[in-house]
């Protein structure tokens, strides 16, 4: 406990040393704009900054990642509210009832709200890592090569079962990035797959323009294609201290938002929107009984979601740091830092690298306070990023993007793939196939072949049966693809019998 | 048979082919090197046919008289280029010139005022020079134009 402690309390102390806390600095101001221009989002903005992570020291390199990524769900609330237009795809829910109340004059109080919730819910996740932490550091001495390619499999098949709409081409796309995983060596045997005659993709396919590529390039297309500001501006003025005393009122509804949205993040493949919707909705079905005005302005559809995604952060870092397994999209780029920087994931970031462990828990934690406080003193000057033309935004986004993409090799073919993932992200988004579990997939394929030849090796076929938490994590992968089946199934059925009643518009 | 001609039937079919072409390539192997790529291959295969045979079955029972917007199609494959354009100007030019040229022609081409324009464009040869070249000591690659006259 005493080593916890000790831990906790170096990690604290780096992340206030001058160097770590100016990039952290640094990473918060990028990720406020990235959060508040609407399309761009804190998984832009790691493909964006990762690049110039790579080559500092693990401390700076994640205080700078994690403190933008942790701030993009704060300020994205800002454009959410004050126009109604959600800077990313976690600030939908927000918008519900931050949009009307701003309509009704209460900006002020549902945005300082929002902040507030987001504090909170940060705190909350934290707190479980801690609590957790004894647990997880006892757990993952059980763990060998056979179990962490079961929790690879696990975590590729979970991303792909719950992203999107349809289950087959989410379990498409998890198999297509295990299949561009293997592009490159393979490690067994040294054999050269499916290089295509090229030399660069000798090395494999790089993870920093392929991430940009499938999901920066297509959002900046659909800035490009709209081509226009926003207007009807909003005016936001006090409301400081009843948004903090909302959060008080309903610290409760808060605090079980906030363990949704831990759960979520813990969980490959759900990521902050939906967390976001399962507290929109828990927050709902919470206040039948007690006078709710949800989609007209309740501060409690504010509270919720913004809770829930504050937690959800810190909660896609448990099973990224502890078991090598992305929750998010994000957090695979994040795994894919740790790799470039010469960390591996698993019980050594619970034992001898636990200050480091600390430090970007605390790193979440002190971004969402440091962004709270600037977006309470700023926020009527930080809504004006938000008219920004998108024929002066977009441009810029791509050149950097670009210069990005160019950073993973030096090579000329970094651009060449991405701008074929470009391509593939952009008809994968606008046919509603889900690019996550590719991330997820291209990340963790390497790792789960290493695992796979290690344990045939070590092991053969009959680790399958014969060790209980390879078992266990078969059952929860048959019982993944089994729930999500009957709860399709059902859904059609129910679909079916609406359509069948006479009156309902179908066959009477 | 004109059903039959929709973009997820397309997307799909392609993925197929490119999987069986990934499979063909990984037979060639040892088995060590095989074993992974067949055993996804084979899985993938299976899941893609799947989704291909949903797809059709939506198109044929799906309505047909679903109408394009052109204009949007327009905007979007306008777009596209615009970002083609940038990645093939890199491809020759090289960064340094290329992405302030971008910069510079998709701004005046949008309208945008001149002074704003050229302000933007400074930024990023500024930030070129200064940032990425002499603060984080990173070399980017030259175009192939540019380097063919360096050498």
């Amino acid at each position: 406990m005493i080593e916890i402690a000790d831990a906790a309390w170096t990690g604290f102390a780096t992340l206030f040393s001058a160097q770590v806390f100016l990039y952290l600095m640094l990473g918060i101001v990028v990720g406020m704009f990235l959060g508040i221009v609407p399309g761009l989002s804190g998984l832009t903005g790691m493909g964006l900054l990762l690049p110039f992570a790579i080559g500092q020291p693990p401390e700076i390199a994640f205080a700078f990642l994690l403190g933008m990524y942790a701030v993009t769900t704060q300020t994205d609330t800002i454009p959410a509210v004050l126009i109604g237009v959600p800077g990313t795809a976690a600030a939908q829910a927000t918008y519900l009832d931050g949009y009307p109340m701003a309509q009704r004059g209460e900006a002020g109080r549902a945005l300082s709200a929002s902040y507030f919730a987001s504090i909170w819910g940060t705190l909350i996740a934290a707190g479980m890592f801690i609590l957790l932490l004894p647990f997880l550091r006892g757990a993952t001495k059980f763990f060998a090569a056979p179990e962490y390619f079961a929790l690879a499999v696990v975590g590729l098949i979970i991303a792909g079962s719950l992203a999107g709409d349809s289950i087959l081409k989410g379990l498409i796309a998890a198999g297509l990035g295990l299949a561009m995983s293997m592009v490159g060596f393979a490690p067994s045997t040294g054999a050269i797959r499916a290089s295509f005659g090229w030399s660069y993709l000798w090395d494999g396919l790089p993870l920093v323009p392929v991430a940009l590529g499938l999901f920066a390039i297509p959002e900046v297309i659909d800035l490009l294609t709209r081509r226009r500001s926003i207007s009807d501006r909003a005016e936001v003025r006090g409301g400081l201290s009843a948004g903090f005393f909302d959060t008080i009122r309903h610290f409760w509804l808060m605090a079980r938002c906030s363990v949704i949205g831990c759960v979520c993040g813990v969980i490959p493949g759900l990521g902050g929107s939906v967390a976001e919707w399962f507290s929109y909705g828990h927050a709902v079905q919470s206040s039948r009984k007690k006078n709710p005005q949800f989609g007209k302005g309740d501060i409690r559809g504010v509270i919720a979601p913004e809770a829930s995604t504050a937690a959800q952060k810190p909660g896609a870092l448990v099973p990224t740091i502890a078991l090598g397994i992305p929750g998010n999209a994000a957090m695979a780029l994040l795994l894919g830092a740790f790799l470039m920087t010469g960390l591996r994931p698993g019980p050594e970031m619970l034992t001898t690298k636990l200050a480091l462990t600390f430090q970007m828990t605390w790193t979440i934690v002190v971004a969402n306070l440091i962004a709270a406080v600037l977006c309470l003193v700023l926020q009527r000057y930080l809504v004006l990023l938000c008219y920004i033309r998108a024929t002066i935004i977009a441009p810029m986004i791509l050149c950097f993007m670009a210069i990005g993409a160019m950073l993973a090799t030096y090579d000329i073919g970094d651009l060449v793939i991405f701008g074929i993932f470009g391509a593939v992200g952009y008809v994968f988004k606008h046919n509603n196939i889900p690019r996550v579990p590719l991330l997820i997939g291209l990340v963790l394929g390497g790792l789960a072949e290493g695992y796979l030849f290690i344990t045939l090796n070590r092991y053969g076929p009959s680790f399958l049966w014969e060790r209980p938490i390879v078992l266990a994590i078969g059952l929860i992968i048959i019982g993944t693809i089994g729930w999500k089946v009957w709860s399709r199934i059902r859904a059609q059925a129910l679909r079916a019998r609406i359509v069948d009643v006479p009156g309902r518009g179908g066959k009477s | 048979m004109r059903r039959l001609l929709t973009p997820g039937i397309f997307i799909f079919l392609t993925l197929l082919v490119a999987i069986l072409s990934f499979m063909a390539q990984a037979a060639t192997l040892s088995f060590g090197g095989r074993i992974f790529p067949m055993i996804v291959g084979t899985v993938l295969v299976v899941l893609i046919s799947g989704q291909i045979l949903m797809e059709i079955r939506t198109a044929l029972t799906g309505d047909a008289t679903k109408e394009i917007d052109r204009a949007l199609l327009a905007q979007r494959l306008v777009s596209c280029a615009w970002v083609l354009g940038l990645l093939v100007g890199i491809w020759l030019f090289g960064a340094l010139l290329a992405l302030p040229a971008f910069l510079l022609i998709f701004m005046l081409v949008h309208g945008e005022r001149l002074l704003l324009t050229m302000v933007m464009t400074v930024v990023m040869v500024l930030f070129l020079v200064f940032v990425v070249r002499d603060f984080l000591h990173i070399t980017l690659p030259d175009g192939l134009v540019t380097g063919y006259f360096i050498r």
